[in-house]
């Protein structure tokens, strides 16, 4: 698969997550222990769940007008369309139906988004993928608060998008079983659609998988925001100029040796990392940060601009891709950390909308606590993650074990969605959804 | 017809973000005035306080005095990629299978061997004159008129890329100011310059008699041109939109640029 990266959906890929199924703790082999380097390199290509044989999947292009208002389709248009676009496999037999929901910044066909969209493929489902509410295009598309990250709201808009997904696809297909998984931010996204659909029951799902779900989601964007500060006060010895020239000597070097032969995806990290030129595994965080930053701020910034609000581009101008202002509204969004976004931003829009809450009960109505009942009592719900992975606080996988018990599979290893191809993890998925 | 390659996305990318986290804190702030007006938002006093703790980013900033035009071609080259290339592209794939796709890859890929040997000869580059030498000699023979690779297959003499603006820019010519040509994409004015010099230096060498043929305004040189501009397409895996950003244009710029510093540079 050659998929093109990018920039940021180039970094976004450290983000995202790969993970499966091991019998017993102690046998888990998953090789990386460091939970940094885990979340950046993923599975080493070896060590992926392998398929026998390999089928070659092609899925179509599935472009859906969710009504965007007329003023957001300037925006839209960026990005070719205003219509958000998703990802469908459909198999010829009648056969289970899964939605897949991409993490933070990711989009419907990012290279976590495409190994899960071929690992349920090859496993005989139909497979729809979305875009992490947080991509500007979803935002610009389907968003209706334009307020991303306020995962009941996103559920909203998620649960939206699908139902019209399967009126598309309902007469071309034969399904059996629905079913929704995600991964990071995309797998609280699904625990919180599953939950809505108990209350609307209009999709009726079967089985709902969270991988790697952020439990308490304030702590895992100040994890994650907290990256950078933190490698900065691990490096006073070296200026800027020179940390920058170190990493850039690494890389350039790296693709001089490679460049023919290097392939895009979590497999170049992986091989940067086995070179010579592999950044120290001490150092390998900063990465995941810098990631994070970049979609923090086009985030940010769709955010502001969509709902007029003034921080980052003044409330009466509108979104232009042509405008002389969009480096100094670039510049002024790479000021954005995501704790800024939900402080400046996300704060006062919820509290206009429901007076009297504090930012505590916020944090609440949006993290995992809000559904303990919904992920308590409901057989069909599963979680899969790692006792290291990076987007976790203290308590938070003893409170996923307390909550769900056995429906709880936590790995050793494999940071934040680093094993998701792993074969271990690749088989348990499978399992959770075909038993 | 080289926007950029793929390769380079990712390491400069990381380049970017690297340089852009490790400065720091204790660097002087740059002038605010790099955000432009702030006046007008909501709360100018956020920037003027993340400015004091947080790493300049005039970084960023590539020489674009044509700015407005450059993003007129940019929203130009994303609608006719849209409408025309990728559909032609699709067309392209159809027809031929990815086997016979290869072959017309490195047919082309051949012919631009000269442009490499001339260049990294007058940048007195010996030993890359010679692997490019080498490597026209033995993909034209062995590789049967440069249909197959056998070069990097076989030998293992990996291809090197030198065009006359990396020749410029390796005799000190700078960048000049960014420029967004129509169909080509990202350039500036060096290596505008180095595209025509490019262009009239294959034709002169004429090998194979393909540049001479692909220049005729007959049916045979527009169906030249057309193959040549999908095998570009096609190996290009840049999609406008991919980035799902709104700040596409900006970081294409950056983009571009420093990926042919890094260029020049080697």
């Amino acid at each position: 698969m050659r998929y093109p990266q990018t920039v940021v959906a180039t970094l976004l890929v450290i983000l995202a997550g790969w993970t499966a199924s091991a019998s017993a703790y102690d046998s888990y082999d998953y090789p990386l222990t460091n939970p940094f380097e885990a979340t950046v390199v993923g599975t080493p290509p070896d060590l992926e769940y392998k398929w026998e044989p390999p089928m070659e999947v092609t899925p179509k292009l599935l472009k859906i007008d969710m009504g965007a208002k007329l003023s957001d389709i300037q925006f839209a248009g960026v990005f070719g369309l205003e219509d958000i676009k998703l990802l469908f496999a459909r198999q010829d037999g009648p056969a289970p139906l899964i939605f897949v929901i991409a993490g933070t910044g990711a989009a419907y066909n990012s290279p976590k988004v495409l190994f899960l969209l071929n690992t349920f493929y090859q496993a005989g489902y139909h497979v729809i993928t979305i875009s992490s509410p947080t991509k500007p295009p979803f935002m610009a598309s389907a968003s209706s608060t334009n307020m991303p990250g306020l995962t009941n709201y996103d559920a909203e808009d998620l649960y939206r998008v699908m139902k019209v997904a399967l009126e598309r696809v309902e007469g071309d297909i034969e399904i059996t079983k629905k079913y929704v998984t995600g991964y990071s931010l995309g797998g609280i996204d699904s625990a919180f659609v599953g939950y809505l659909d108990t209350q609307r029951k209009e999709i009726n799902f079967d089985k709902v998988l969270m991988i790697n779900p952020p439990v308490n989601l304030y702590t895992s964007v100040s994890n994650l925001d907290g990256i950078i500060p933190a490698y900065r006060k691990k490096h006073p010895e070296m200026t800027g100029a020179e940390l920058f020239a170190d990493v850039f000597a690494r890389l350039a070097a790296f693709f001089k040796e490679n460049g023919g032969r290097v392939k895009f995806g979590p497999e170049t990290l992986y091989d940067l990392q086995k070179s010579d030129q592999a950044l120290p595994v001490s150092d390998v965080e900063v990465l995941i940060g810098i990631s994070f930053l970049f979609s923090s701020a086009d985030l940010a910034f769709t955010s502001d601009a969509l709902n007029h609000s003034g921080w980052i581009i003044p409330a009466d101008e509108n979104y232009s891709p042509t405008s002389s202002q969009s480096s100094y509204w670039y510049k002024r969004s790479l000021r954005w950390r995501f704790l800024d976004y939900f402080d400046k931003m996300v704060i006062p829009w919820w509290q206009e909308r429901h007076p009297g809450d504090t930012k505590e009960d916020i944090i609440q109505k949006v993290s995992l606590y809000a559904i303990e009942g919904y992920l308590r009592n409901n057989p069909s719900v599963g979680v899969m993650t790692n006792q290291d992975d990076i987007i976790l606080g203290p308590g938070d996988i003893e409170y996923l074990q307390e909550v769900m018990g056995d429906r709880a599979k936590i790995y050793p290893y494999g940071g934040h969605c680093g094993n998701m191809e792993y074969t271990d993890n690749v088989a348990y998925m499978l399992d959770f959804f075909n038993n | 017809m080289t926007i950029f390659s793929r390769q380079l996305l990712i390491p400069l990318v990381m380049i970017a973000s690297v340089w852009l986290a490790a400065i720091p804190a204790v660097q002087a702030a740059a002038d605010i005035s790099e955000l432009g007006d702030i006046s007008t938002l909501r709360d100018p006093q956020f920037y003027i306080d993340k400015q004091a703790q947080s790493n300049p980013l005039d970084f960023l900033d590539v020489y674009d005095p044509l700015e407005p035009m450059n993003k007129r071609i940019y929203a130009f080259n994303r609608i006719f990629d849209e409408y025309v290339f990728l559909p032609a592209l699709k067309g392209y794939r159809f027809v031929f299978p990815q086997f016979v796709r290869n072959r017309f890859q490195d047919f082309w890929a051949n012919i631009g061997e000269i442009p490499n040997i001339y260049n990294s000869l007058f940048q007195l580059k010996i030993e890359k004159t010679a692997v490019s030498s080498w490597r026209l000699i033995i993909n034209t023979t062995l590789g049967i008129a440069g249909l197959w690779d056998p070069a990097t297959k076989w030998f293992e003499i990996d291809r090197e890329n030198e065009d006359f603006g990396q020749t410029l820019g390796h005799w000190g010519v700078g960048a000049g100011p960014f420029l967004v040509l129509p169909i080509f994409g990202p350039s500036n004015l060096r290596d505008t310059t180095g595209l025509v010099v490019d262009y009239v230096g294959e034709k002169e060498v004429d090998f194979l008699g393909v540049p001479e043929a692909e220049s005729n305004d007959d049916t045979g040189g527009w169906l030249l041109k057309g193959f040549d501009a999908l095998n570009q397409r096609d190996i290009n895996a840049f999609r406008y939109g991919m980035l799902g950003s709104p700040f596409e244009y900006n970081k294409i710029r950056y983009l571009f640029n420093e990926h042919r510093e890094l260029l020049i540079d080697e």
